[in-house]
């Protein structure tokens, strides 16, 4: 008890550096979270299957609950380049982004198996080589989702590829909404309007440009300058190849601006959080000296004088995730949610507080005892 | 013996590549209840004798023994044990946190001694503070007291845990005269405690109120001129 009213104190003692401490745990959770949300979790842990089968995945959102929100979003974005997230399903209870099989884009951005081939069965799927670590070709594994109607639902899936790559920019999320929408489609060519795509008699869903996922009736098909003329009062039209492109370079612009903002981020975060704990650490040199020299042994000492300010570095940690959760799931950016990231991010900080206190009270710290107390 | 050194050597490098030996083959014996004056010209290692005596710093050779027990054979974290239940420091700049008030500072000691339950946590400051005669100036500042009061508070921390040794590195430096003589009245009302008192001091007149004295030379040689010879 002596010992917790000691820390409470130094509350006060460190009020400024435990400010600056708090607002830069933040920043730097904030940033942070943002980054593994929207960067991981599009690169990596990816399952590619095919869709024909009707189950449609919303692992983190109910199909209804997803299906309002875009129609309520659907006439604001249209034109904008903005995203919504992707949609994940568990594999084997774990985590893993998932898209939609389409021969098409996987050719046309010249994807490269590891091991194994494309897919020819609806219970067949491709996974990138970061699950690839876990499962084989011929392995099966338990894919689960929430479908159209929020009910649980499992299939067993066969590997049947493994791609080389850990990291793809795909232009299509998985998922889909039912809207009585055209059909698209002229020969070979994919036409693509406010986000409908349609490849040869399959459907596909997409994400792309912030607007809703269509079903595309299979049976349908019109010419291009059929739907060109009954779509011409809505927006225009974009080929299939046109569509991967301009998607390809976005998704790749995006990330690249998110690096950019993290880096940025997270040096000025952990410039002023790091500086801040300097000054907190070589401000109470004497209060160190003194507790030494009253029998605390080294590490006794950082753990009362530190206390405080691993506090207020989780109080700052909780509030940036709770922001960055706030605008992933709010603002309508591209990034997925998961407990791992936001536990990742937390002792990240926490982890990255400890060491720089112990780093920095080893190297200016270490000194004779007197000679700490006698500099205030 | 309390206190026992015997050939105690310590030397270092300074910062321009320099050896100093501030204790050259120093012997010393103290029996518990002991006042002694340690006396000596600046740099003489007057300051280095109370941190070796203190376990704050480490012999080069020699032996050291607190209580019949080489400290040599203690660890790091036994050592700090030792500073906690068996030695009070007292400073002359008295090495208080200003920014925390009183009760904080005479508290710190009794946060390291295991010994000490919580209930009695609060009586022994009160106990420490009422020894000095501070017992109301529990809640100030430290940065609110005169250069005697700090000085009185930071006897009292010394004195918190009960510590069979004080030792006091020129405790009335940076004090007026009537400061020092109500320190030294002080320092010289715990010798009923059955204390034992090892005071480092450049003034002639306080080491003079000590009956044994010792004298250190600037080739880090410590010889008694007062009182009985070991």
């Amino acid at each position: 008890m002596k010992k917790l009213q000691y820390i409470i104190k130094s509350f006060w003692v460190d009020k400024r550096e435990n400010l600056r401490i708090t607002l830069f745990s933040a920043v730097i959770a904030f940033v942070g979270l943002f980054f593994i949300a929207n960067i991981k979790d599009i690169k990596s842990n990816i399952v590619i299957f095919n869709q024909a089968d009707d189950v449609y995945f919303f692992s983190l959102y109910k199909a209804d609950v997803k299906e309002k929100e875009l129609k309520s979003k659907m006439n604001k974005k249209i034109g904008k380049v903005h995203s919504v997230p992707f949609v994940s399903v568990g594999v084997n209870k774990e985590y893993a982004e998932c898209y939609i099989y389409d021969d098409y884009i996987m050719k046309h951005l010249n994807y490269q198996f590891a091991s194994g081939r494309e897919i020819r069965t609806d219970n067949e799927v491709i996974i990138t080589s970061e699950l690839g670590k876990k499962y084989k070709v011929g392995n099966t594994f338990l894919l689960s989702g929430i479908d159209e109607k929020g009910n649980s639902v499992e299939k067993e899936k066969k590997v049947c590829g493994i791609l080389e790559n850990d990291i793809i920019y795909y232009p299509h999320g998985a998922g889909a909404i039912n809207y009585d929408m055209l059909v698209v489609h002229a020969g070979k060519d994919l036409y693509y309007k406010n986000g409908v795509i349609t490849l040869d008699n399959s459907y596909i869903g997409s994400y792309v440009m912030g607007l809703g996922t269509y079903m595309i009736e299979p049976k349908e098909e019109f010419r291009f300058q059929q739907i060109e003329q009954q779509l011409e009062d809505i927006g225009e039209l974009y080929s299939g190849k046109e569509l991967i492109e301009t998607n390809l370079e976005t998704l790749q612009y995006d990330t690249n601006q998110k690096k950019v903002f993290v880096i940025a981020g997270v040096s000025l975060g952990l410039s002023v959080f790091l500086g801040s704990i300097y000054i907190s650490i070589m401000r109470r040199k004497k209060e160190f000296g003194v507790m030494m020299l009253s029998g605390a042994t080294f590490i006794s000492s950082i753990v009362l004088m530190r206390m405080n300010g691993l506090i207020s570095t989780c109080i700052g940690t909780i509030l940036g995730e709770i922001g960055a959760i706030y605008l992933i799931k709010n603002e309508n950016l591209t990034g997925e949610l998961h407990i791992s990231f936001v536990l990742q991010v937390f002792f990240a900080i926490t982890i990255l507080y400890v060491l720089c206190c112990a780093v920095i009270q080893w190297i200016w710290n270490r000194n004779d005892i007197i000679d700490l107390i006698t500099k205030e | 013996m309390i206190i026992e050194l015997k050939n105690a050597k310590k030397e270092y490098i300074d910062g321009k590549n320099k050896s100093i030996t501030p204790l050259n083959g120093v012997n010393l014996s103290v029996e518990k209840g002991e006042y002694v004056a340690i006396i000596g010209p600046s740099g003489a290692g007057k300051s280095t004798l109370l941190n070796i005596i203190g376990c704050i710093d480490s012999l080069t050779s020699g032996e050291y023994s607190l209580d019949g027990k080489n400290i040599e054979f203690y660890t790091k974290n036994q050592q700090a044990d030792i500073r906690n239940q068996y030695i009070g420091y007292i400073l002359q700049n008295n090495g208080l946190i200003s920014y925390r008030n009183v009760y904080d500072n005479v508290a710190i000691p009794l946060m390291f001694n295991k010994k000490v339950k919580k209930k009695e946590y609060k009586e022994k400051i009160e106990a420490a503070l009422l020894s000095v005669g501070m017992q109301d100036y529990r809640n100030r500042r430290v940065n609110e007291l005169s250069g005697g009061e700090k000085q009185r508070i930071a006897i009292a921390r010394a004195l918190v845990n009960n510590p069979d040794i004080i030792l006091a590195d020129e405790p009335t430096g940076a004090l007026d005269i009537k400061n020092k003589v109500s320190i030294v009245e002080l320092l010289f009302q715990l010798k009923s405690k059955g204390k034992t008192l090892l005071m480092v001091t450049h003034d002639m007149e306080i080491a003079n109120e000590f009956k044994i004295r010792y004298s250190f030379t600037n080739e880090g040689v410590l010889s008694q001129v007062g009182g009985t010879i070991c």
